[in-house]
Parts: structure tokens; sequence; C-alpha cells
């Protein structure tokens, strides 16, 4: 086993998860908050692609994520709540697969791609790039921050599934 | 500079981190909260924060076990934190918050001791008889149990929230 099919193991269960975590939910449903300052599942979506992103810069491929749509999710931005200003539910699910697939494909094809040195600078890439020094470190940063916010999404499927049935 | 400087991260490294950003994440859920807390409901079928807690030490037993370290949930904690084990609520039999803590810290300071020597071990053929066996090799084992880990961990900040909502305090 070599780096890159681990990296692939975690990113494909994120992607599994993050996909049953969402399914056959409405727009109205991905902005309602649970009990406290946490996040609803639109931010946390978001904030997924946007460090994807910042992977998918670092092995010299395009991200799909539009500066106003990034700063939307960046670390420490604003809670989105009904009525905000955010991207829709069916462009973030589009999102998410997209840069799956890219960056799953990339690692499938390139066993030896994560000891390149990166294409763009790390220091300046989204997501943990700015404390790695190496391709490798940031995938595994950025994948494993990925994986706890794919967890947080359980408890506000569960909060949505519950007001249907009410 | 990181600690990993201009090399290719070995494999125990990147497994390595991943284990400390998940022991980070549970050690900062239940700063300051107490037994009480940690069977507090959220909305919903989702379980508990004393569950989501055991849940964790129990598959980081079948990580130790795969390595032939000692384990630390006994069986019948393993019954009542297993895969698909019934939702723990107010007067349930469970474990207290410290015991819970206990265990996740002496496994993971067992696992964070034994990566950091780079083992070979990784390679080997996952033993049976484990609590849970995800893979054929012990990397592999690891990488499915580590995010089976991370996304359960990621459960914990909203049983957080709710524990201070209900304290009257704030997350941050």
């Amino acid at each position: 086993m070599n780096q890159s099919e681990i990296f692939i193991t975690i990113l494909s269960r994120n992607q599994e998860s993050t996909l049953r975590a969402i399914d056959d939910l409405s727009e109205t449903e991905s902005v309602l908050q649970l009990p406290g300052s946490g996040n609803c599942i639109n931010w946390i979506l978001g904030h997924i692609v946007s460090y994807r992103d910042g992977m998918l810069i670092d092995i010299g491929l395009n991200q799909y994520m539009h500066a106003e749509e990034l700063v939307r999710y960046t670390a420490g931005s604003a809670p989105i709540k009904a009525g905000d200003i955010c991207v829709d539910l069916e462009r973030l699910s589009k999102l998410m697969t997209i840069t799956f697939e890219d960056l799953a494909a990339w690692l499938n094809s390139d066993q030896n791609g994560l000891q390149q040195q990166p294409v763009g600078d790390v220091r300046d890439n989204i997501g943990y790039a700015g404390v790695c020094d190496t391709l490798t470190e940031h995938f595994a940063q950025n994948i494993g921050h990925e994986s706890i916010h794919v967890g947080e999404l359980n408890p506000l499927r569960e909060l949505a599934l519950g007001l249907r049935s009410k | 500079m990181s600690e990993f400087g201009n090399m290719l991260m070995d494999i125990s490294q990147i497994f390595s981190l991943m284990l400390a950003r998940n022991q980070s994440g549970i050690e900062a859920s239940y700063v300051d909260l107490e037994h009480g807390e940690s069977i507090l409901q959220l909305p919903g079928h989702s379980n508990c924060m004393n569950w989501v807690l055991g849940h964790i030490a129990v598959y980081r037993d079948a990580l130790l076990g795969a390595i032939d370290k000692q384990t630390y949930m006994h069986n019948k904690e393993i019954g009542i934190y297993g895969y698909g084990s019934d939702p723990i609520i107010e007067g349930s039999a469970c474990a207290d918050l410290t015991r819970l803590i206990e265990a996740l810290n002496r496994g993971y300071s067992v696992l964070h001791e034994w990566l950091g020597e780079y083992p070979d071990y990784l390679d080997n053929v996952t033993p049976d008889g484990l609590i849970v066996r995800k893979g054929e090799t012990v990397g592999q084992h690891f990488a499915h149990l580590w995010v089976h880990e991370s996304i359960h961990v990621g459960e914990l900040s909203a049983l957080r929230e709710l524990a201070l909502v209900k304290l009257g305090k704030g997350w941050k």
C-alpha cells in the first residue's frame, strides 16, 4: 500500500458518506441549524470543496469555486443561515462530485505524483498549504480535515429528516 | 517549516498526523463537560457523545489488536458501543465519561508511539479475531478505520455545541 492508495481509500469514503448525508435533501434543509454555533450542511459542503480546490491547484489542475464563492466558505467565515447569500445545493453537490473525480483520477493515474514538488506554491494555496512543505503533507492534512467535516453532516441530516416527520 | 521538512511523508507519518488530528478533536469535544452532558441527544436518531466516544474506543482497540497491543475496552463495553448497538439515553447502561477518556488516551499513546517508530508492520496481513477487520493488510485496515474514526470525531462537534447551549455557554 502506498500513499496514493491511502488517500484514495479515505477520499472515497468521505465522498460516499457525503452523498449519503445529502441524498434527497432540499435547499432549505441544507441551511438548517442545530443548537449552538455549528455550521449548516451548505457551509460544510462549500468548505470541503474549497479545500479540495486547494489540492487541485497544488497538482496543477483547475479549481472550480469562483473567488466570490470561496470567500463564503473559508475557515472562520460567518455561518450561513436561511436567507443568506450562498451557493445553491445543486451546484455544491456537482462540485463535490467533480473535485472527487479529478482528485481520484490523479491519484489513480500517477502513483508517484505525490513525490513531485507542488505545481503551485503550497504556501499560497487553499487549506493547510500555509503550514505544509510537501504535497503529501498537504493532502494528508486536507483529507483528514475533510473527514471530520463529513462527520458533521450526519447530525444535520438527522435534523432535516426529523423535521420532515413532524 | 513543518516538522516533516522537504520529504515524502512515510505512510506511518500520514497515519500519525491523522491520529493526532482526531485525538485533538476528541479532547476538544469534552473539555469542561461532565458525564451527564455526554448523554444529551440531538434531534433525530443520531448518537450521543458518550456512545460516539465509546464507539471510537472500541474501534481503536481494533487498531491496537491488529498490531498485537493490549486493548482497553471490556466485553460488556464492546456490546454497548459496538456497531449497530442501541442508542444510549438517560438511564441506559454505559461507561462513565472519565472511563472512556482514559481508554481513548491510552490507545492514543500506544498508537502514537508505535507509528513514530516507522513500523514495517503496515504491510503485514491483518490478523483474524479482531472486533472488526477492514482490509487485507494492516495498512489498509488502518486507512479504513482512520476515516471511520474521523467521521465520528466530526459528529462530536454538534454534540458539544448542544452541551454548551444546555450549560448556557458558547462553543468558542
